[in-house]
C-alpha cells in the first residue's frame, strides 16, 4: 500500500532531524521522520560498559549494528579495509531514536564569535579550505536560546570570562562538582585560568517534567536510569508526535532521494524492518543523518538530473569531513581523588579556545567523564607494563588517584579528508558504503601540542606526581563530533547548501545536521547541531507560511 | 549478481580468516607427539560451548598471567574463560578461528622452546614465555614446527587481542560471562 503524500520528510532523529521534525510539524506540515534504529532504553541497556556508546568493544548497543553496516576505512597509506560500527575507524553514530543525545555526555557549548569567523580570524591556512560561515553567532543566538529552553540546559555564564554574549540565562543552575572536579577547579584559579561549570544537556532540577540528575557512575555512553539527560527523544520528539502531525517511522532505513521530473525531489525510497522496499512521497525533504550518512545518501542518489549524486555538482559533497583532534594529559596523585560522583566532567576552561598565540585555533579544556573499569586498563602511564601483577596493582592503586584533563582541538578542514561512496563494498541493503579517508593536517597536530601543554600546566598546578600528555595521530578525524561534509557557504563553486541549510539549486532539499558546519568549534558540538535545526527549520516554516511550497 | 554476495567473500577475505574448520587444523598439528592426545578436543564438555576442556586450561592458565590471582581472585577464577568462550560464539565470534589454532599454539610453541607446554611452566616460566611472544620473538619464524603451530597468525598479535579480551572479561559487566561478582568492581571499591 502507498503511503500518504506529507508535507515533509525527515532522514534522522537526531540532534538536528529531532528539532526539525517538532518545528516543522508545530507549525502544521505534516512531516514523517525516518529513524533507522529503534527505542534505546536504560532497562534494557543498564550499566553495560563493553556494549556502551562510549567504548564499544563487543558491540554498540545504542546501534548502528554489526550485522547490517559495513563501511570502508582508508589508512594513510591508502590501504582499504571493511570496517564495523564497533571498530572506531567506522566513525559510528548512534542508531536509535534521539540518535547519540540519548548516549552522550551532554555538553551544552554554544561556539565562540571566532568559530563563525575562522578565516577572518586565523587568515588562510596552508592545506586547509578553511572559510567563514555564512552566518554570525548573531544569528544562531536565538536558536542557541531555543534549544537550551527547549530541550534544557544546565549552565551559568558568569564565571566564565570567554563565554559569547547571550540574550536569556541558562533555564537551571549550573551543576557544582565532584572532588576531583573541586581539586581542579581550585588548580585552575591557581594557575591563573578561568574554571567554571560546563553546561550540560542534563537536569541541575527538575525541568521539562522530568527529575533532576543523580550523578551516575554510567553517564557518557549510557541512557540515563531516571530519564535527566535531554535529548531530542524525550523532549522535542514527543512534542512533535503530540502535535499529532508527525509521524516516527522506526527501523527504517532509508537508502534513496528520489528526484522527480525537472529535477525536483519526489521524496525517499526506505527499507522497513522486514526487509520490504517502500517510497514516501514529500513537498520537501530535510537530511539530518550525520555527517557520514547524509553525503553518502546524496552520493548513493544520483540520476540523470544529478549524475554526479544529488548537490554534487561541484564535486563537494562529502569533503571537508571533520571531528575534533582530541588532545590533554593524565595525571596521578598521591591520595584518592575520586569520590564516585558521576558523571565526571564539570569544570572546564575556555582560556584557551582562541588567541593563542602562534597557534591556529585552539580547544576548550575540561576534566574527563569517568573512566570505566574496562576503558582505564588502556589510560595508564606510557611504558607501564601492560598486564601482569602490575598491571592489576595499577588498576587497584590508582583507580581512584587518576585525572584527565582533555579538549577538543579544533581542526582545519580540508579538501582530502572526505566520505564517498564505495565502488565495490555494499551493505545489507544493496547500496554502496561510505569511504572514509584523510587526515589531519600539522598545524592540527601543533595546536595539539600547545592544547595538551596547558592541560599539563593545569595538572600540575592540582599536584599530580605524573603527568602525561596524548596529541592524535594524523588519521581522519570525524567520530561522534563528525561534520563538514555539506558545508554551507554563499558561493555554490565552494559550498553544498546555502545559509539556510537548502541544496545549491535544489529548492526542496535541506540539511540539519553536523554536514553543514564550515568549521568545527573548538567545542563539542551537539547544541550547534540543535541550534541548526532551529534555524534551518526556521526559514523553512517562515517560507511555508508565506506561501512558498519550495517547488 | 546480487552485490551482497560479493561482499560478502570480501569480507572473508578482508578479514583475513580462512574458512577452514578445526578439525582440520588438528590434524596438520598431529605431528607433534604431545598433540596426539589433544585430538579429541571438540568432544562434548559440559562446561564450555567452544572451547574444549585443554583448551579451556590453556586460556585459565593464560588468563591467570595476564590478570593474576593475589589479593583479589585473577583471570581464572572471575570467569574470564567463560567470558571468551561466551564471546567466541556472540559478538567476538570472528576471533574463533584465531582462538582455535593460538591457544593449541601456545602450548605447543613452548613445549618446543621450553621442553614444557605452556599449561606445565611455572608462573615465572609462562611470564618469560609470554613476555617474549609480547616482543615479537616469535613473529615470521621460519622452519620446524613453528610456523606450522601458528599458522597464519602472529603469536604477538594473538598476545595482544587475548590480554584485551582478559581485560574485557575481567572488568566488563558479568552478564558477557566474566568478572564474576562484580570481583573487578569491588578491587576498585566501586560501588555495585
Amino acid at each position: 500500500m502507498a503511503n500518504k503524500h506529507v508535507n515533509a520528510i525527515v532522514v534522522g532523529s537526531g540532534a538536528g532531524g529531532g528539532v526539525v521534525a517538532k518545528e516543522l510539524s508545530e507549525a502544521g506540515l505534516t512531516v514523517v521522520l525516518f529513524e533507522r534504529g529503534g527505542w534505546a532504553s536504560y532497562a534494557e541497556h543498564g550499566n553495560d560498559e563493553l556494549t556502551a556508546q562510549r567504548s564499544f568493544p563487543l558491540q554498540c548497543y545504542f546501534g548502528p549494528d554489526n550485522e547490517r553496516y559495513r563501511r570502508v576505512a582508508v589508512d594513510q597509506q591508502g590501504n582499504e579495509r571493511i570496517v564495523y560500527p564497533n571498530d572506531w575507524a567506522y566513525h559510528n553514530v548512534a542508531a536509535c531514536v534521539g540518535s547519540g543525545t540519548v548516549s552522550y555526555g551532554a555538553m551544552a557549548w554554544r561556539f565562540m564569535e571566532e568559530d563563525f569567523t575562522m578565516k577572518s580570524v586565523y587568515g588562510h591556512v596552508e592545506g586547509s579550505t578553511l572559510e567563514d560561515w555564512p552566518i554570525t553567532y548573531a544569528d544562531l543566538e536565538p536558536c542557541y536560546e531555543k534549544a537550551e529552553w527547549e530541550i534544557g540546559v544546565a549552565g551559568d555564564d558568569s564565571e566564565n570570562p570567554f563565554a559569547p554574549w547571550r540574550n536569556k540565562p541558562h533555564p537551571m543552575p549550573a551543576f557544582g562538582h565532584n572532588k576531583e572536579a573541586r581539586m581542579l577547579e581550585e588548580a585552575a584559579k591557581k594557575a591563573g585560568f578561568h574554571p567554571f561549570s560546563i553546561p550540560m544537556l542534563r537536569n541541575s532540577e527538575s525541568y521539562g517534567g522530568r527529575r533532576a540528575c543523580v550523578h551516575v557512575r554510567n553517564c557518557v555512553g549510557f541512557a540515563c536510569p531516571v530519564d535527566a539527560k535531554n535529548g531530542t527523544h524525550n523532549t522535542v520528539i514527543p512534542t512533535a508526535l503530540e502535535t499529532g502531525n508527525c509521524e516516527l517511522r522506526i527501523e527504517s532505513q532509508v537508502v534513496e532521494i528520489l528526484t522527480g521530473e525537472s529535477g525536483r525531489i519526489t521524496g525517499v525510497a526506505y527499507f522497513d524492518s522486514e526487509g520490504r522496499k517502500h517510497e514516501q512521497t514529500a513537498d520537501i525533504v530535510v537530511l539530518a543523518a550525520s555527517a557520514t550518512e547524509t553525503p553518502r545518501l546524496l552520493l548513493n542518489s544520483a540520476s540523470r538530473y544529478f549524475p554526479e549524486g544529488v548537490g554534487n555538482r561541484h564535486d563537494w559533497v562529502g569533503r571537508n569531513l571533520q571531528g575534533h583532534a582530541y588532545c590533554g594529559a593524565d595525571g596521578l596523585f598521591d591520595e584518592d581523588i575520586y569520590d564516585d560522583v558521576g558523571p565526571g566532567a564539570s569544570v572546564a576552561i575556555c582560556d584557551f579556545a582562541h588567541n593563542n598565540p602562534g597557534v591556529i585555533g585552539g580547544a576548550m579544556l575540561a576534566n574527563d567523564f569517568i573512566r570505566l573499569p574496562y576503558a582505564f586498563t588502556g589510560a595508564h602511564p606510557p611504558g607501564s607494563p601492560r598486564w601482569g601483577r602490575a598491571h592489576k596493582e595499577h588498576q587497584k592503586n590508582y583507580y581512584r588517584r587518576t585525572a584527565a584533563v582533555r579538549g577538543p582541538v579544533q581542526e582545519m578542514p580540508n579538501f582530502e579528508s572526505r566520505v564517498q561512496v564505495s565502488q565495490d563494498v555494499r551493505d545489507h541493503w544493496g547500496k554502496p558504503v561510505a569511504k572514509i579517508s584523510g587526515f589531519k593536517l600539522d598545524t592540527d597536530i601543533e595546536t595539539c601540542r600547545f592544547i595538551a601543554g596547558k592541560a599539563q600546566e593545569w595538572l600540575e598546578a592540582a599536584g599530580a606526581s605524573e603527568i602525561w600528555q596524548s596529541v592524535p595521530g594524523a588519521g581522519v578525524s570525524g567520530g561522534q563530533h563528525q561534520s563538514g561534509t555539506c558545508r554551507m557557504g554563499d558561493d555554490p563553486h565552494t559550498s553544498v547548501t546555502n545559509k539556510y541549510g537548502q541544496v545549491h539549486d535544489v529548492d526542496n532539499l535541506f540539511i540539519a545536521d553536523g554536514s553543514l558546519h564550515v568549521t568545527n568549534g573548538a567545542f563539542n558540538p551537539v547544541l550547534t547541531i540543535m541550534a541548526l535545526g532551529y534555524w534551518v527549520s526556521g526559514y523553512i516554516v517562515k517560507e511555508w507560511e508565506r506561501g512558498n511550497r519550495f517547488r | 549478481m546480487d552485490g551482497k554476495h560479493d561482499n560478502a567473500a570480501r569480507d572473508v577475505a578482508a578479514s583475513g580468516l580462512s574458512r577452514r574448520t578445526f578439525l582440520a587444523a588438528s590434524a596438520a598439528l598431529t605431528g607433534g607427539a604431545w598433540f596426539a592426545g589433544f585430538a579429541p578436543i571438540r568432544a562434548a564438555d559440559a562446561e564450555y560451548a567452544i572451547l574444549g576442556a585443554k583448551e579451556a586450561a590453556i586460556m585459565d592458565a593464560l588468563a591467570d598471567c595476564i590478570i593474576p590471582p593475589g589479593e583479589y581472585p585473577g583471570g581464572k577464577e572471575a570467569g574470564v574463560t567463560r567470558f571468551i568462550d561466551q564471546q567466541l560464539g556472540g559478538y567476538l565470534a570472528s576471533y574463533r578461528d584465531m582462538y582455535e589454532t593460538c591457544l593449541p599454539a601456545l602450548n605447543a610453541g613452548s613445549r618446543a622452546k621450553h621442553g614444557d607446554a605452556f599449561v606445565e611452566l611455572d608462573e615465572d616460566e609462562q611470564i618469560q614465555y609470554l613476555t617474549e611472544i609480547e616482543a615479537g620473538e616469535y613473529e615470521g619464524q621460519s622452519g620446524g614446527d613453528a610456523e606450522n603451530l601458528w599458522e597464519s597468525y602472529s603469536p604477538r598479535a594473538f598476545f595482544n587481542t587475548a590480554r584485551d579480551h582478559c581485560m574485557m572479561g575481567f572488568y566488563g559487566h558479568p552478564r558477557h560471562g566474566g568478572n564474576e561478582n562484580w570481583v573487578s568492581y569491588r578491587m576498585l571499591g566501586l560501588r555495585v
